[in-house]
């Protein structure tokens, strides 16, 4: 096989469940994935590392997906920009104005759809055919 | 796909798993393509034996029984399948050209739960089988019986198809297996909270098994959790062992059935 061009992918998301399966779903893409379970490890890997796309659950322990998604956005160079895809059951019931006010490219509502992920994914990491 | 295609039918498609008997390769090709879409599973079996043998590692919604077959007749195999399981959870449809096959008595005297006479129409044969497994479903969940659930109930044939085209075989079982090892945390993790009456972490505990079990096709987990979520929001409360007991016993149906219900298809 020749080499093959990985994209970095953040999944901040406490249930392991979701994690694996998004893993499993997004190695296909040429994603490779890092876990966050909780608002402050999201940030501490997010300044750490160099990643293409943030999946952002709003619903995590320590710090919620929507302060974290802020925190990214107050960022004030080119780190502050990357693309985020939230994710929710929400079990707040909050418009979904409020995730975009915050900062995020696009809203999917759980349980999600596969396939549009997949398209979502691949239009942020540009390797869209 | 044209425009007409795509307009809802009369009855939303339900998650099923369909077993089609006949001994006819041709009547079984039609039927099958008269059925098949993304809700359903087809499964086909050209004698009553086979049939039999297919039911030992499959529970679906709908059977549909051709009557006129060698060696093993509809009958025979009807009667076949009742008595080795009582309280069947399939729908049993007869399937035949000769309307005399019944003589004076009733399919219903028969046990079947309904006649299809051929030629089958395509167009209003997938929707009257769509309307018949609704209604029974209503009046499964209504009687409060022990639920039985059949395999596409207790998991959703979609999400499955759609998980496959990413997933191997072995990692569909093991996305399968972190949900029931995460979720037997979350529910002895739940007792605690119900014993303490913490509502807040009842309600974040609830609101992840929703969402993991929705992602993975277990309607009937998901639905209650959802349920259950909801009342202790309008502060119903009262009830919450009961509901803990519901939960697990969901919960241990799936525990024992989606190794079998995966490893097939």
């Amino acid at each position: 096989m020749t080499e093959v061009d990985y994209k970095n992918v953040l999944v901040a998301e406490d249930s392991s469940v979701i994690q694996n399966l998004l893993k499993k779903i997004l190695l296909f893409e040429n994603c490779k994935i890092t876990s966050a379970k909780d608002g402050q490890s999201v940030l501490d890997k997010y300044e750490k590392g160099d990643y293409d796309l943030i999946i952002m659950d709003f619903n995590l322990p320590v710090m919620s997906g929507l302060e974290a998604t802020k925190k990214i956005r107050a960022i004030k160079n080119k780190k502050g920009k990357v693309p985020i895809i939230g994710i929710s059951g929400n079990a707040k019931n909050l418009p979904e104005s409020t995730f975009f006010e915050a900062g995020i490219d696009e809203y999917m509502q759980k349980p999600l759809d596969y396939d549009k992920l997949i398209e979502l994914v691949k239009k942020y990491t540009g390797s869209a055919e | 796909m044209n425009k007409l295609a795509r307009l809802r039918p009369r009855h939303p498609i339900l998650s099923r798993k369909i077993l089609i008997v006949d001994d006819n390769d041709i009547n079984r090709q039609y039927l099958r393509s008269v059925l098949s879409d993304e809700d359903t599973e087809l499964l086909s079996a050209s004698s009553g034996q086979m049939a039999l043998k297919l039911l030992e590692n499959h529970i679906p919604d709908v059977i549909l029984m051709d009557i006129q077959m060698p060696e093993m007749d509809g009958f025979e195999c009807l009667n076949l399948i009742k008595e080795r399981h009582t309280d069947y959870p399939s729908l049993i449809f007869a399937v035949t050209g000769f309307s005399d096959d019944f003589g004076n008595t009733s399919f219903k005297q028969l046990g079947f739960d309904e006649l299809f006479l051929k030629p089958i129409k395509a167009t209003i044969f997938k929707d009257q089988i769509g309307e018949l497994l609704q209604k029974w479903r209503e009046e499964k969940f209504a009687s409060n019986h022990t639920l039985k659930l059949s395999d596409a109930e207790l998991i959703e044939i979609k999400t499955v198809k759609e998980l496959k085209k990413y997933a191997s075989q072995k990692e569909l079982l093991e996305i399968y297996k972190e949900f029931e090892t995460e979720t037997t945390e979350a529910i002895e993790q739940l007792k605690s909270h119900i014993a303490s009456n913490d509502f807040d972490k009842i309600l974040s505990i609830l609101h992840t098994i929703k969402g993991n079990s929705a992602s993975l096709g277990l309607t009937p987990i998901a639905k209650f959790s959802e349920k259950a979520e909801i009342e202790i929001k309008n502060h119903k409360t009262a009830d919450l062992e009961n509901y803990l007991r519901q939960l697990l016993a969901l919960f241990t149906t799936f525990v024992s059935n989606y190794g079998r219900i995966l490893n097939l298809n």
